[in-house]
């Protein structure tokens, strides 16, 4: 999904694409590519860095779940439509 | 009493006090604060993103939690190595680690793909690709929509 992500992010900033290419001018071989070495690039990483802080792959610490239209009122709180939220262990609430 | 608590790396990464135009791809922006300064001269505001070291990239996705920290933590997370044992006095959690999959991977495939392709999207309904692209999450992130799609061709 990062792959996708990043994709996305150079198709919409066309700009990055020239400057990534740019940077890896130096190297012709994509066999002979070697992590250690990709490692030192500036913008390959900073692009990398900053496709994963948009779009972090594991975003939340549990599973969420959508709320559902017309939004819902859950202790007190209103939560509106669509909004990705999670609950913790409720029904071992002390408190109910 | 054992209190849990948790956190949302997305909550984390799109915080504007720690990066301000959260929703805007900016490679060459400043790090966040990093909080305690474990590592000084990130502190420094001079420093740019672009040029973080191995150890203050450690510290970045440490406070970001994007791979998440301590013992749960993904093993595609960079670490730093840690300072090597000697030998015959293996100790558990002095070993050195060096988990670096998931980074290494991205870059491999990232610079291969710019290497040999260019590509643009093509979206379903032109003009509402950002609609289509905006992320969901269930356990992993992933286009609302749930496809990108792309159009690649080969670079001469």
């Amino acid at each position: 999904m990062t792959l996708v992500f990043f994709s996305y992010l150079i198709a919409k900033n066309p700009e990055w694409f020239d400057k990534l290419a740019a940077e890896l001018s130096d190297y012709t071989d994509v066999d002979t590519l070697q992590s250690s070495e990709l490692e030192k690039l500036p913008l390959l990483n900073a692009v990398i860095r900053e496709t994963l802080r948009l779009y972090p792959p594991a975003a939340s610490p549990v599973f969420s779940r959508v709320v559902p239209e017309d939004g819902v009122s859950l202790g007190g709180y209103f939560i509106p439509a669509g909004v990705s939220s999670l609950y913790f262990k409720l029904h071992v609430s002390s408190s109910s | 009493m054992q209190v849990k608590v948790s956190r949302a790396a997305w909550t984390i990464c799109h915080d504007p006090e720690l990066y301000p135009n959260p929703e805007s791809f900016v490679p060459e922006r400043s790090p966040p604060p990093l909080l305690p300064p474990r590592i000084p001269k990130l502190a420094d505001p001079r420093t740019r993103w672009l040029n973080l070291s191995r150890d203050e990239e450690t510290q970045l996705w440490d406070q970001s939690m994007i791979f998440s920290y301590g013992p749960r933590v993904c093993l595609g997370k960079e670490y730093s190595p840690l300072p090597p044992t000697p030998p015959g006095r293996w100790k558990r959690g002095s070993a050195e680690l060096i988990f670096r999959m998931a980074l290494m991977e991205l870059r491999m495939l990232v610079a291969a793909l710019v290497m040999k392709y260019t590509w643009t999207g093509v979206p379903d309904k032109p003009g509402r690709w950002d609609q289509e692209m905006v992320p969901f999450d269930t356990t992993v992130l992933h286009p609302t929509s749930g496809r990108c799609v792309l159009k690649f061709a080969l670079r001469k």
